[in-house]
């Protein structure tokens, strides 16, 4: 099951090295022009959006469209197994990539002495980035289970995404006089909890009896 | 209803069995059962290698030698692209990867749709060995008749969600008699204990189908009851006849007694 999951998700693996290499560039960058120290850290926020979309989106709903779930479902593994193993493979991607990009961020760029709460800051560093690309990616796998469809699902994400960001996060982050790591572990935590939830959705989503076809 | 012996629909109402034993969503369930959806999906973009592999890694008694002679056989390379092959060997790697799961039942939704006469001979034909190699019961769904007379034995007939006819290919024919006569047949027939299934009337010529009586010794070309003897006695139908009369007549029902459907488990096909 592990292999089938990692078969079939070769692309976004690759797709998120080159994202990686993209970002080791933009921090070569900045040690000649300085400007592009925020330009990196902005960027560094596209990886969430980027693996809800083409990561998360496509997990169940592609093999759905494709009426290859009819093959998969049929072995003799239960599906919750085959959700479990491609979510785990997915998990450990995405978290992977969020990681080197961070500590990219984190000890590539060279030090500026700009407010670590800047949001742009505030959200390439520590804990955050990467609680917040395991919930993109359980936030894609939960709309693309239940829309069973991957474009349906892609349109809706970013959306959701954005009002989580800037309506959610941001907005708390702002009204409260809490410090730099009292929100990072807040925050995470409910990315965590609210990633946990998605997971279970999706899951449900999966069990859910298929409408009657052929 | 072959989504529903699958799990991939779950019944409104009742259970599935297979070989007497329910069927639920578990591992070792689905292990007992082998289903080859309509589109006969895979992986497009996986080798055919690359399918046996996933045969292999989701099924614990997957037979990745037979399969691989199987392919062999049916002279697909293991090399090839999915996306690159021909429907009718999309359906054999489809067959071989259902065949090497060495299930008890094997379930095939429509495996003779959208391909050509060469292909369906192809297809049946390693349908038919592999039958003979493995002895798993095979149940396939088909609007098409002619291919299935040579190689299935027992017929479910679905009509409006309904199961309708049941049996042997041969009980069910042998059970039925064509009738030919004047246009004054139709009203004697009308008038008789045991309705016509189906009834075609022209101003001169009567065609009817009717079930043999249960009194009448199978077999010999014996007179309908309540019939008078001045007609021949009547033709065996052929298959197609005789589905064609019933799927003209919904109300018409010909089942077995419930005994003989828990006895047999030979071969059989649908049709709807």
């Amino acid at each position: 099951m592990i292999w089938l999951a990692w078969r079939q998700q070769r692309f976004p693996f690759i797709a998120a090295a080159i994202l990686i290499c993209l970002y080791a560039g933009l921090t070569a960058a900045a040690h000649v022009d300085a400007e592009f120290v925020t330009i990196t850290q902005l960027f560094a926020g596209y990886l969430t959006i980027g693996v809800c979309m083409f990561w998360g989106v496509p997990l169940v709903a592609r093999d759905l469209e494709q009426g290859t779930h009819r093959l998969a479902w049929t072995q003799s593994r239960p599906r919750g197994h085959w959700l479990a193993a491609r979510l785990t493979v997915a998990a450990a991607g995405a978290l992977t990539a969020a990681t080197v990009v961070t500590a990219v961020v984190t000890w590539g760029l060279p030090t500026t002495d700009g407010d670590p709460m800047r949001w742009f800051a505030y959200e390439s560093h520590d804990l955050v980035p990467l609680a917040r690309v395991l919930f993109a990616l359980t936030l894609g796998a939960a709309l693309g289970a239940v829309a069973r469809n991957t474009h349906v699902a892609m349109a809706l994400s970013v959306p959701v995404l954005g009002i989580v960001q800037l309506g959610g996060a941001r907005a708390v982050r702002e009204a409260t006089s809490w410090t730099y790591w009292q929100l990072q572990v807040a925050e995470s935590g409910v990315y965590l909890g609210a990633a946990a939830v998605l997971t279970t959705v999706t899951f449900l989503a999966v069990q859910r009896p298929l409408s009657a076809a052929a | 209803m072959l989504h529903l012996a699958v799990g991939l629909l779950t019944p409104t109402a009742g259970q599935v069995r297979v070989g007497g034993r329910p069927l639920t969503g578990h591992g070792h369930d689905l292990a007992r059962v082998a289903f080859v959806a309509q589109d006969k999906p895979l992986f497009a973009g996986f080798t055919v290698a690359e399918m046996l592999h996933f045969g292999q890694a989701t099924n614990p008694a997957f037979d990745t030698g037979g399969a691989r002679a199987r392919l062999d056989d049916y002279g697909i390379p293991l090399r090839q692209r999915v996306r690159t092959l021909s429907g009718g060997q999309r359906t054999l790697v489809a067959l071989a990867l259902a065949l090497g799961k060495r299930a008890e039942l094997l379930l095939l939704d429509e495996p003779l749709a959208d391909l050509d006469p060469l292909a369906r001979t192809e297809v049946m034909g390693a349908l038919m060995a592999a039958v003979a190699d493995t002895g798993a019961t095979v149940v396939l769904s088909s609007h098409i008749l002619a291919d299935l007379v040579d190689t299935c034995d027992y017929l479910l007939l679905l009509n409006r969600g309904r199961l309708q006819v049941a049996g042997g290919f041969d009980e069910l024919t042998e059970a039925h008699r064509v009738l030919t006569g004047p246009a004054e047949l139709a009203q004697r027939l009308r008038a008789a204990d045991q309705p016509p299934v189906h009834l075609s009337v022209t101003a001169r010529q009567t065609t009817a189908l009717v079930r043999q009586a249960s009194t009448v010794v199978r077999g010999g070309p014996a007179p309908v009851r309540g019939e008078p003897a001045s007609h021949d006695g009547g033709q065996v139908p052929d298959l197609e006849e005789l589905v064609l009369a019933y799927l003209r007549n919904p109300d018409a029902v010909c089942l077995p007694a419930p005994a003989l459907v828990a006895a047999g488990r030979p071969a059989g096909k649908e049709t709807r």
